[in-house]
């Protein structure tokens, strides 16, 4: 018993039961305060549904709290530790690479699809020079899994390819690849290059295309491998970075602050069944290959289909089949880029909802570990919890709207003295505090976290600057919450009517909100605001002050929108020391080599061009360059037709009769690309002609 | 594009040859240019050799527009050059990545070499491995693993089979049920 680590392992087996003990309870506990306000002499329909409500969303909100205050203990433990767990004397007490007959490369992967060619790359280059400067780079390699369709990018990325290619020289160890169809999206693009050179590598680091990742974390993350030949996935937790809008600077402060928290007692409660957050992650190659091709689902989308929301289900698939998958919560240098804007963000939630909703039809699946099922009702409940708040609003709108049409009857029966009728103030009110102590205590955590440590206090730029940082931010959040409710309310409709909401490419460069994108994507929020504002305020008066939160936010949310997009208003606070991150005060060398990547990925002679791929099969050194990319192919002469069609309709409709899919037909086969580049030179003026005049 | 290319016809003889060289090599110097090519000298020399072979090409097959013959003569010269130097058994994808590496200008001073090398001297394997040296591999070969589908059982979906299918028997099929 005197052993620690046996007490530490003992201890292991009480995590879950502790979190699901205290998130039970709470939950009990605050609907039992609820049921005793609304409980007046027997219980409605209309009561009923707000607790089966509330309970749901209380359910929600007391895993997220606890998940915050587990983490909240567990970091302030490690901060007692930390001088005897450095990630450096572990490195030197056991070798990064055992030696075995098995290859023991690991493959640093990046599926983009249509993206920034130039933060691509930029990105990928300071990942890899700092993987360089650990020493350790022979065992990686780098792989650019294109899925791109629009041809100007695709051109583009080849260029950026051969030029990093041509610096490294030999052995070559950048790789690039654009698949010819890209079939099952981002999952089916990892299966492709698993099954096509999946045997090369031991390990396969997953990044997104704004991901950055220290050297160190990369070899770290392969020596936590190797150190447990079970672990089949460690996940490590992305720090947001690099955005300058405000709106931006918050959640990566947020991120920054709260989300270590999140990550410690998530790990804490998941331990060795924990998720898979789609990239900065590190995965064994023949498990995946082995458990993790995934099917169609049966029926039609949004809910059959391609599996949208990979992740998810390849982390269930390798836990269902005995496999450990960690989050490794106390790994630092891993970072990825956020949206720039509240508009941009809702873009992003577009896309990932109709992916977590399809996982409510994985929930009851057989054969997946109870904890997987807990993954994907949180993915579910990420969304649905925006619908249920507003149904929850709406309710208690309506209940309070029939309270104040009852009139109080003072004398009744054989009473003398007038019966007051009873006041449930103190439990509604009481209800109220609780929910919102759930809400925002864990960012006071984050306070008191940094006022034990003084050292990551002042890498948030001081104690009392994180705390009026946390302030702002929590005002906002509040104005902000009632328009994302209504954005995520608006797409689980659309996904549960049946209408596929698409996977359109995220605009995650720095950009504002002008007034016209702020009100296209508002006004309805704005309007909502007026009419529910209006309505509460001449028939339920007493439950309009109750509402103005939430009737502020969307009745701002155009002004919001536009101000917290501002780069002004962030750069500002940055100089004023509000919402500073550790990656602000202290930049990582590889965000700094990012940056220097980015100043230098200017492409020669090629930039600020349209058509490009157009300028590119004119240019003969490009056209070859791209042609050398190209497979073999023999000829045949129905394609040989088909292309002719093409180039036909280049010359008689001009680029815009063209589609994108057009395009990259016409420069996907040598001989397209031949007969295009002979026509353009030969013929000149006229398709010039046509081309300018479009 | 480089150079601006004026538009201009090509009109042809009675014997199927071009009956303006001056236009055609003004648009052909243009494209050399694009490629490369810069000194006049060369341009001349490598025009010369290009009238040549559009014109035996004008000999044996109808043309239907000189230029694009011309333009596609030099590409085919190109290919020829390098063919040589690379040796007969390279393969398109060898040959698609040295005329990628020369007009990339990974190769300096390649445009003199040819022009003016001789067939004795494209023997020269020092070159060839230049050139190979120059390839890019932009994937690895391949290392195959089988990444077969994983099954999952959605809940009721066997049963809700089990149930349409007998649904389906009843009312489809009644032979079965009276035999």
């Amino acid at each position: 018993m005197s052993n620690p680590s046996w007490f530490s392992r003992l201890g292991r087996y009480f995590h879950r039961p502790i979190f699901f003990s205290l998130t039970a309870l709470t939950t009990l506990g605050a609907m039992s305060l609820l049921s005793a306000a609304i409980q007046d002499g027997g219980i409605t329909p209309l009561e009923l549904a707000l607790l089966i409500l509330y309970a749901i969303l209380m359910l929600w909100i007391t895993a997220s709290f606890w998940t915050a205050a587990l983490g909240f203990v567990r970091i302030l433990r490690r901060l007692r530790q930390q001088a005897t767990s450095s990630i450096t004397s572990r490195q030197q007490s056991q070798p990064v690479l055992a030696d075995t007959t098995e290859p023991c490369k690991t493959a640093l992967v990046m599926p983009v699809y249509n993206e920034d060619p130039k933060r691509v790359f930029a990105g990928l280059r300071a990942t890899y020079q700092s993987l360089v400067e650990t020493g350790q780079a022979d065992g990686f390699e780098v792989f650019v899994l294109s899925d791109t369709r629009d041809p100007d990018v695709w051109v583009q990325e080849e260029m950026q390819w051969r030029r990093w290619a041509r610096e490294l020289g030999e052995p070559a160890r950048i790789f690039y690849r654009n698949r010819v169809e890209n079939t099952a999206r981002k999952s089916g693009n990892l299966a492709e290059f698993c099954r096509n050179w999946g045997g090369r590598y031991r390990y396969m680091i997953v990044l997104d295309a704004d991901s950055v990742m220290a050297g160190e974390t990369l070899v770290e993350m392969v020596r936590r491998m190797e150190a447990d030949s079970r672990v089949a996935l460690i996940q490590v937790p992305p720090v947001p970075v690099n955005r300058s809008s405000l709106f931006a600077r918050m959640l990566q402060f947020a991120g920054s602050l709260y989300g270590s928290m999140f990550a410690a007692g998530l790990s804490y409660w998941q331990q060795d069944t924990a998720n898979f957050w789609g990239h900065n992650a590190i995965l064994r190659v023949r498990p995946f290959t082995e458990h993790c091709g995934l099917p169609q689902l049966p029926g039609n989308e949004p809910f059959g289909g391609e599996i949208l929301s990979h992740d998810f289900v390849e982390a269930a698939l390798l836990a269902r089949a005995g496999w450990k998958v960690h989050l490794a919560d106390d790994l630092g240098g891993s970072y990825e880029e956020i949206p720039p804007t509240l508009i941009d963000y809702a873009k992003r939630d577009r896309r990932w909802c109709q992916g977590n909703l399809q996982h409510s039809r994985l929930v009851l699946a057989h054969g997946f570990k109870s904890l997987s099922r807990i993954h994907f009702v949180m993915g579910v409940m990420s969304y649905l919890a925006s619908p249920l708040w507003l149904l929850f609003l709406i309710a208690t709108g309506i209940e309070a709207y029939f309270r104040s049409l009852t009139v109080p009857v003072y004398f009744f029966g054989d009473n003398v003295l007038p019966v007051w009728p009873q006041s449930y103030a103190v439990e509604m009110a009481t209800v109220l505090w609780v929910t919102l102590a759930l809400l925002f205590l864990p960012k006071f955590l984050s306070l008191v976290l940094l006022a034990f440590d003084a050292n990551l206090a002042r890498r948030f730029g001081g104690l009392p600057k994180a705390a009026i940082s946390v302030l702002i931010e929590s005002f906002f959040s509040v104005l902000l919450a009632p328009v994302l409710m209504l954005f995520q309310s608006k797409f689980v409709v659309a996904i549960l009517l049946r209408t596929t909401v698409g996977w359109p490419t995220q605009e995650r460069g720095d950009h504002q909100t002008g007034f016209a994108e702020a009100f296209g994507a508002h006004s309805v929020h704005t309007l909502i605001a007026l009419v529910a504002g209006l309505a509460t305020y001449f028939y339920v008066p007493n439950f309009f002050w109750w509402f103005t939160p939430v009737l502020a936010g969307l009745a701002l949310s155009i002004p919001v929108s536009m101000i917290t997009s501002r780069m002004a208003l962030g750069r500002l606070a940055r100089r004023t020391g509000l919402f500073l991150t550790p990656e602000e005060t202290n930049e990582p060398r590889v965000l700094r080599l990012l940056e220097e990547n980015l100043a230098q990925a200017e492409l020669p002679a090629m930039t600020n061009e349209d058509n490009f791929w157009l300028r590119a099969v004119v240019n003969p050194c490009t056209y070859a360059l791209h042609a050398a990319q190209l497979p073999d192919e023999a000829p045949s002469r129905r394609r040989r037709h088909a292309l002719e069609g093409l180039i036909f309709k280049l010359q008689d409709g001009g680029l815009n009769g063209l589609s994108t899919r057009e395009k990259r037909t016409l420069i996907s086969h040598r001989d397209g690309l031949h007969e295009l580049h002979t026509l353009l030179w030969s013929n000149g003026e006229s398709l010039n002609s046509t081309i300018k005049s479009n | 594009m480089g150079a601006r290319i004026k538009a201009i016809s090509t009109p042809f003889e009675r014997d199927n040859t071009p009956a303006d060289w001056s236009l055609i090599t003004q648009r052909l110097a243009a494209y050399l240019n694009a490629l490369g090519v810069t000194n006049l000298t060369e341009i001349a020399q490598l025009s010369e050799q290009v009238q040549r072979r559009v014109t035996a090409r004008a000999a044996v097959t109808m043309l239907e527009d000189a230029i694009e013959a011309a333009i596609e003569e030099t590409l085919v010269l190109l290919d020829d050059w390098l063919l040589a130097e690379l040796g007969s058994h390279s393969d398109a994808n060898t040959l698609a990545a040295a005329r990628a590496a020369v007009l990339g200008g990974e190769i300096p001073n390649w445009t003199a070499r040819w022009v003016s090398t001789t067939a004795a001297e494209r023997a020269d394997s020092g070159f060839a491995a230049v050139l190979r040296a120059c390839h890019l591999v932009a994937v690895p070969p391949l290392a195959p693993l089988p990444m077969h589908t994983s099954s999952i059982d959605l809940c009721c979906q066997r049963s809700r089979r089990r149930m349409s299918g007998a649904i389906c028997r009843f009312f489809c099929q009644p032979e079965t049920r009276n035999p």
